[in-house]
């Protein structure tokens, strides 16, 4: 690392062109700057778009689970009172029935059904799959690698329509009546119910329309990392949320177009009755599972890459230190994204032939491996790290915690035997909950945090985020705990009922649910005040060494940066170089810089 | 400048790739080259009908049995040389960035993989436990309301299937039933009804049971069909093996060494209760059929 | 290697106007090599999405020819394979014609980039008039069709409904990837009679041959798999 101090990375006299304004700048009408931002084909407007839908999404399927968790307070019961001869049959337990919304038993259970199953569909298709890649993604992969937006601007606008679209078309299924299948579709009953209504079609439509604007996200990002990286930036300078990134878009690009002739064959038998996961004619309904799975197992991966690419940052920012391990990290996201594709079986070990079962049995514990690299390397960089106790770092933390157990268990849960007891059980709820929730949407926040001060140009409350976080922690766990004990006492899931041995459990869950809540509402106010009224964030609040840090301001130009970066430093060099600070002193200074120069590195501003 | 090497090194990497004779880096392919790949692809096609016509003509001669797989596998292995040869020239991936290739090499290892696997749980169902197969029957049990087929009652939008009959069968109800009213009406019979008459009757004279009426009708007027008759049935009759196996065989086709109990199951009912019941516990899986796979 | 092997530049009428001023790099980009590379991964990557949803329609084929080989030979017994054998032609001569309006373009031979794009067009819709007309047409008639619109009574196997909908949902789906071609074909028409094109800029050109010869590939497979196996 020869002389970079002082490199002129900052310095620049050149013309002033609007291009030069914060991109957040608004037009000179209201109409002009909704126009403006309706057709614009900036990554980052086009980021900042999607995380505002993405988050109303997350209400809205939030708002659905906790519909959920109410209804599940109680036992849904039929309860026969026989007083002086004349016999009264109520409903006990069931909020719909007690709002006038179901009528008896059976509406009840059916109100139910379309809630977990909007839940379900609203949180996967339309929040976590799009959740990180499309927001922070959109926004920062351009500015990691120095260029001036994603390769193809244009597709970028037109997967944010496709999105649009699709929601459209899953909000009108509910609007409609609602589908009761599961986000899983499973055949025969999703072939069959509610015969002659569009429901169901609306909904896979909408599922089938996501899938389009899920690859063009993942087509672009992988083009983007091929050809528009800054001079001097090879692979193994890039960040690692660009590495995460890269993995997660491979498999949007792989997986994802067979979901979407999974689902369109789904439509053909529904509609055309072509008797492909029909037995009556010769076809195979757990032929559905083996389609919907090939699908939606990468997918998970797809969602959980994410989550990592932004826990490399977290940690490496917030420890400043190295990541320990770069490559081992980075590869295995590639590895993540291979293996992803040959366990799919593993959701069906109750339902395909043993043999598979078998198989798919023992390569799901494959998975497991390049997982436990990255959280052995993140463990591994916080070790004599000057850990810094922001609230991104909680999220990290939290996530490590949360990861892990989700993880775990993921293994019980592959483990051919043992399934056999847990599938279709509140264990697996836990499960997907523990790396869902607890591994990308705490990530995503914890990105959120990170990264707001370049996103919006302004400071969070501290206080009010760290609190937030032990709201979220705490609801959290409370939440979804409970869930893995009654999975293992039998307690099945999608069910309205249950018997009352698991009670407490689900009041438990159920009260956790509402300090989530609290928890996402102290985070929510804190935000539109940091919006409202927060400080200004100087470029680089954390002294980070990525681009969208060193050369960016906050909130970046329109055209990224002023002058095209040339990368002089690995992203995570905070042993050699430390980054220009808005007050000097407010970062350690790199160990190895005793006794010599100092490397600064100029912000961009 | 630490990183300047790998800076350089990303550029010369893509230098390596490709001709960077002028700024596209691109190459121009001569029009003869795209005239041999043409002419590569058309003889390609040509072996591949050739291969199944030489097969048919083989198997019909020298009264072998040819098994399955080697039709499939001279088909598909065809079909991928000629894809190739398409990627490679017309796609011009040969002169492409390597990675291009890369990515359809990982789509079809992709693809390998969701059939691969698929085909073991659908190949290997019931290899330990019986529960694990399928017990449907064949072709469904009826029950199920369908589009009104010809010669419904006037103005009818759905039929219902009768409870217990499939829905192939139910196309020999109804189409008993067209050819009935058209044979009563003095109409003509389009030509898989006639077909579909004649097969009638040779199964249920095989079975020795009288024919209806219409049929009887239709042995009057069957001259009138004979060409259509003599094309489509023509080759099945004359050759006794097929009849024997119970195929009324349309066309004239290689025997294979498909040999599933299904199979005959399914034709000796056919021929001994004409068309009334279904093929017993069918949807056998392929694990018990060899020559599928 | 600085010289470009320019044939016939034909230019004709419209020489005084030169292709590539309608051309801009988009200014992302460093170098035009680079937006050309990123476009050209963009449409392979895209192709690889294609192959991977026809992958569905080929599982399909393959378990339920595996489950049901009786209904599938017989099926496939019930197509005529000439048609098919005149489909293929037609849909490599129209490979072969899109291969060279790609060359025509890289040569700046305005004349024969529209001629050969025309004819690739043709060839598609000769194409759909052969699938519709002399093979849709009369199975539709005849009642082969998919599952409940089935009734064609001169089956062998009772499974031979499933058959059909794996036909016509395989052979649909690509023949609705012809009409997308089509139209693509219509829009790169309208440019090269622009003069959009030339050795600098054909990006789009290029990008819808790969296209068409994805679709072509598909029909590669697609044509012995239903009318020749047995
Ligand atoms: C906000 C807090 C959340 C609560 C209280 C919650 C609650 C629940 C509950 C109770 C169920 C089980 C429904 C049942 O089967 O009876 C469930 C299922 C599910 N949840 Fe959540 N959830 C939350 C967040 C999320 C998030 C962030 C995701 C993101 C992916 C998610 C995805 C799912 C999925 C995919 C199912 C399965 C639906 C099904 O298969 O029926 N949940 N959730
Ligand atoms: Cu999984």
């Amino acid at each position: 690392m020869a002389s970079i101090s002082g490199t002129n990375v900052g310095a620049h006299g050149h013309d002033h062109a609007h291009h030069d304004e914060p991109y957040l700048t608004p037009k000179s009408s209201l109409w002009a700057t909704i126009i403006d931002w309706a057709t614009t084909i900036d990554h980052k407007k086009i980021g900042v778009m999607y995380l505002v839908a993405v988050l109303f999404m997350f209400f809205l399927g939030g708002v659905a689970a906790l519909a959920v968790r109410v209804e599940l307070l109680e036992p849904t019961r039929t309860v026969t009172t026989t007083v002086n001869g004349e016999t009264t049959v109520q409903i006990t337990g069931s909020v719909m029935h007690s709002v006038g919304m179901a009528t008896d038993m059976a509406s009840a259970g059916d109100w139910y059904n379309k809630i977990f199953t909007l839940h379900g569909l609203i949180m996967v298709f339309l929040v976590i799959v799009p959740s990180i890649p499309a927001s922070l993604g959109n926004f920062l992969m351009p500015l990691m690698l120095g260029a001036k937006d994603v390769a193809f601007p244009k597709l970028n606008l037109a997967s944010w329509y496709i999105y649009l679209f699709g929601s459209f078309f899953a909000i009108a299924s509910a609007v409609v009546g609602g589908v009761d299948t599961g986000w899983t579709f499973y055949t025969p009953y999703s072939t069959i119910t509610d015969a002659g209504h569009w429901k169901v079609v609306f909904m896979i439509l909408a599922a089938f329309i996501l899938g389009f604007s899920s690859i063009l996200t993942g087509l672009n990002f992988i083009v983007t990392v091929h050809k528009l990286r800054a001079p001097g930036m090879g692979w193994f300078d890039m960040p690692l949320f660009v590495w995460g990134m890269y993995g997660t878009s491979l498999i949007q690009v792989l997986a994802t177009p067979v979901i979407g002739i999974t689902l369109l064959l789904l439509i053909f038998e529904r509609l055309f009755h072509i008797g492909i996961f029909d037995p009556r004619m010769g076809g195979d309904p757990v032929l559905f599972q083996h389609f919907f799975w090939f699908y939606s197992h990468p997918v998970v991966y797809v969602m959980i890459l994410p989550g990592m690419a932004i826990m490399s940052e977290l940690i490496a920012v917030f420890c400043r230190k190295k990541v320990f391990g770069y490559r081992a990290v980075a590869f295995s996201s590639l590895a993540i994204a291979a293996i992803a594709f040959v366990v799919w079986g593993h959701h069906l070990f109750t339902s395909q032939g043993e043999v598979a079962a078998a198989v798919f049995s023992a390569l799901t514990f494959l998975v497991a491996l390049p997982s436990a690299v990255k959280v052995f390397n993140w463990v591994a960089t916080l070790y004599k790290g000057s850990i810094d106790l922001k609230t991104p770092m909680w999220y990290a933390l939290g996530f490590l915690f949360l990861f892990s157990i989700g993880g775990l268990t993921g293994l019980f849960l592959g483990a051919l035997s043992v399934d056999l007891h847990l599938h279709d059980t509140y264990f697996v709820v836990a499960h997907f909950h523990y790396v869902m929730m607890g591994g990308t949407i705490i990530a995503f926040i914890g990105g959120i945090h990170m990264w707001w001060p370049k996103m919006f140009g302004k400071m969070y409350n501290e206080f009010w985020g760290q609190t937030g976080f032990w709201l979220v922690f705490i609801g959290f766990n409370l939440t979804f705990f409970p869930q893995f004990i009654m999975g293992v006492h039998g307690m099945p899931r999608r069910y309205a009922s249950y018997v009352d041995e698991f009670l407490i459990y689900h009041q438990l869950s159920t009260v956790g649910s509402w300090v989530l809540l609290l928890g996402f509402l102290v985070h929510f106010f804190n935000f539109v005040h940091s919006l409202a009224a927060g400080p200004k964030a100087p470029p680089n609040p954390w002294g980070a060494l990525t681009l969208e840090w060193t050369d960016a301001a906050s909130p970046p130009i329109t055209h990224n940066f002023h002058h095209e970066p040339v990368v002089t430093h690995g992203p995570y060099d905070y042993d050699d170089v430390v980054p220009a600070q808005t007050k000097p002193g407010e970062f350690p200074l790199p160990p190895k810089a005793e006794g010599r120069t100092v490397h600064v590195v100029k912000a961009g501003h | 400048m630490a990183h300047a090497a790998s800076h350089s090194a990303a550029h010369a990497a893509h230098a390596a790739h490709g001709d960077h004779g002028h700024d596209h880096g691109h190459i121009v392919i001569p029009q003869r080259t795209l005239l041999v790949v043409f002419g590569i692809l058309l003889l390609g096609t040509l072996a591949t009908v050739a291969a199944a016509q030489i097969e048919v003509w083989f198997a019909a001669t020298f009264d072998v049995v040819i098994p399955q797989w080697v039709n499939v596998a001279v088909a598909l292995s065809i079909a991928a040389v000629k894809s190739t040869v398409v990627a490679l020239y017309f796609m011009q991936l040969r002169y492409d960035n390597p990675f291009n290739s890369l990515v359809v090499v990982f789509t079809l290892f992709t693809l390998a993989f969701f059939l691969g696997f698929t085909m073991l749980d659908l190949g290997s169902r019931k290899a330990l436990y019986d529960y694990k197969g399928s017990y449907v029957t064949a072709g469904g049990q009826g029950n199920i309301s369908v589009p009104a087929r010809p010669g419904a009652p006037a103005g009818a939008e759905y039929e219902t299937i009768p409870a217990g009959t499939s829905i192939a069968q139910f196309a020999r109800i109804t189409a008993a039933r067209q050819a009935e009213q058209t044979l009563a009406n003095g109409g003509t019979l389009p030509a898989q009804l006639a077909v579909f008459c004649a097969q009638e009757i040779q199964r249920l004279q095989a079975d020795g049971k009288p024919l209806p009426p219409y049929l009887v009708k239709f042995e009057q007027v069957r001259e009138q069909y004979a060409a259509i008759l003599a094309k489509k049935m023509g080759h099945g009759h004359a050759d006794s093996a097929h009849a024997e196996q119970g195929a009324s065989a349309n066309h004239a086709r290689v025997r294979t060494g498909l040999t599933l109990p299904e199979f005959s199951q399914h034709s000796s009912h056919s021929k001994d209760s004409g068309h009334s019941k279904d093929a017993g516990p069918a949807a056998t899986p392929a694990g018990d059929n060899p020559a599928a796979k | 290697m600085t010289s470009f092997p320019v044939e016939n530049s034909g230019l004709g009428a419209a020489a005084d106007r030169p292709y590539h001023e309608t051309y801009r790099q988009a200014e992302h980009f460093r170098t035009q090599a680079d937006e050309f590379d990123a476009v050209k991964l963009g449409v392979w990557l895209f192709l690889a999405t294609e192959i991977l949803l026809f992958s569905g329609l080929f599982v399909f084929y393959g378990i339920m020819r595996m489950l049901h080989p009786e209904a599938f030979i017989h099926g496939s017994s019930l197509l005529d394979w000439r048609w098919g054998l005149l489909n293929t032609l037609v849909l490599l001569y129209s490979s072969y014609t899109v291969a060279s309006a790609v060359r025509c373009a890289q040569v700046g031979d305005q004349k024969g980039l529209q001629r050969n794009i025309l004819i690739t067009f043709v060839m598609g819709l000769l194409f759909l008039v052969i699938k519709f007309v002399f093979e849709y047409a009369p199975k539709y008639a005849e009642g082969k069709l998919p599952g409940f619109w089935y009734s064609y009574p001169n089956w062998e196997s009772p499974y031979e409904p499933l058959w059909w909908g794996m036909y016509w949902g395989a052979t649909g789906v690509h023949a609705s990837h012809v009409i997308i071609g089509m139209g693509l074909f219509v829009w790169l028409y309208i440019r090269a009679r622009k003069l959009h094109f030339g050795p600098k800029h054909y990006n789009a050109v290029e990008g819808v041959g790969l296209y068409w010869h994805i679709v072509d590939v598909v029909w590669i497979f697609l044509f012995p798999m239903l009318y020749l196996i047995h």
